[in-house]
């Protein structure tokens, strides 16, 4: 059977009459009599573990760790060019036999082939980009003479500098608030 | 270092001692978890964001004004951090009714190894509600709750971790035991009707 809980009690009572720190009083002793929720064994130390490889001196580590192996790697570069010196002569030899099978005449239809349609792909962008470009003649023109006049251009820039500095401002201050009616649907 | 003070030991962390930042977290671990654990409902997440407050405080740390209370500063990236995870990943609507909801959570709530089988059973039912009435607040509401009832801060600590003005905080707060007061009520938990949990 379930017994009236006189903290609970009080804290009503206390809200009933408009008595705010009784019932602060109440309500809190309620609360923090519950047991509260603790995390997994062994956080702290998970924790310290994950600050240590997180921190800017390990990242320094790392960061030294990878330029040793920079070392490594163009040390065994070196090593495999001086090496490969003495192989030199075979390697020539074998470039040279695979360039002999291929004919000039090919060679230069090939090419010329590549050209062309690389020359038709290129042909067609340009005659798209100048299409819109057309279209935006009128507009380039009418922004051309407004901006010719020392006071418009001047106010245009005043006003894009304006925009940029209010961009920048606002963006820091969107990251910076964090505000529970950012995260919250229902808010 | 367990009995050093909050200044002493980011004193002793900012020096390199890793396990003065192992005491720190050990000291802490519970209040900062517990208010994510409020927030965002999932324990494996709350653990895993109460992990990211103290990363980010331990590199933080020489930038700590020690004027001000550790406490108060570790509920600001706490609540830096609940924010910005609930920006990325939006919070499911917490139903006031249903036994189903927050299991883990009452889990961890309902310490029963202590008491009498009545005794553990009736105080896990307060409690089963006592979680329901917080759970089913606003979460700036929530939050200021849980930073005032459960942790003790003062209105102005919540103001400064919150970054929130005092009397919105005092206004918050008072409107946040009104809302407990009905849902207690509503969950058979109000002057009317006594002690009569409906689960």
């Amino acid at each position: 059977m379930n017994r009236p809980d006189p903290l609970l009690a009080r804290f009503f009572a206390a809200e009933a009459e408009g008595r705010d720190e009784a019932a602060e009083a109440a309500l809190g002793e309620l609360l923090r009599a519950l047991p509260r929720p603790l995390p997994r064994a062994g956080f702290a130390e998970r924790t310290a573990l994950a600050a240590l490889l997180d921190a800017p001196e390990a990242g320094r580590a790392r960061a030294m760790w990878i330029r040793r192996w920079e070392g490594v790697a163009l040390a065994l570069c070196l090593a495999a060019t001086g090496l490969g010196l003495p192989l030199l002569p075979v390697a020539l030899a074998a470039i040279r036999l695979a360039l002999g099978r291929i004919t000039l005449a090919g060679s230069a239809a090939l090419a010329v082939r590549g050209m062309s349609l690389l020359l038709g792909e290129l042909g067609g962008g340009v005659a798209g980009l100048l299409s819109v470009w057309q279209r935006l003649m009128p507009l380039r023109q009418a922004l051309a003479a407004a901006l010719a006049s020392p006071a418009v251009a001047s106010g245009v820039g005043l006003c894009l500098l304006i925009s940029a500095l209010a961009l920048r401002f606002l963006h820091d201050l969107v990251e910076r608030e964090r505000s529970w009616t950012h995260a919250h649907p229902t808010l | 270092m367990k009995g050093s003070t909050d200044a002493e030991l980011v004193g002793h962390v900012l020096a390199g001692s890793q396990e003065a930042f192992r005491e720190l977290v050990a000291r802490f671990e519970r209040p900062v978890f517990g208010l994510i654990v409020r927030m965002v409902g999932d324990p494996e997440t709350a653990e895993d964001l109460a992990q990211e407050v103290f990363v980010k405080a331990y590199q933080a740390l020489p930038s700590y004004d020690p004027g001000r209370k550790l406490a108060s500063w570790l509920f600001k990236i706490a609540h830096n951090a609940t924010i910005d995870h609930l920006r990325r990943k939006a919070p499911e609507a917490v139903p006031l009714e249903g036994d189903g909801e927050g299991g883990d959570l009452l889990a961890a709530l309902a310490d029963v190894a202590t008491e009498s089988p009545a005794a553990a059973t009736e105080r896990r039912d307060m409690a089963r509600a006592l979680d329901r009435a917080i759970r089913a607040l606003r979460p700036d509401y929530r939050e200021a709750v849980v930073l005032r009832y459960v942790e003790g801060l003062s209105y102005e600590e919540i103001a400064e971790a919150l970054e929130q003005p005092l009397g919105t905080i005092k206004t918050n707060l008072h409107r946040a035991r009104k809302q407990m007061a009905v849902a207690l009520s509503a969950l058979g938990w109000g002057p009317e009707t006594g002690s009569a949990p409906a689960s």
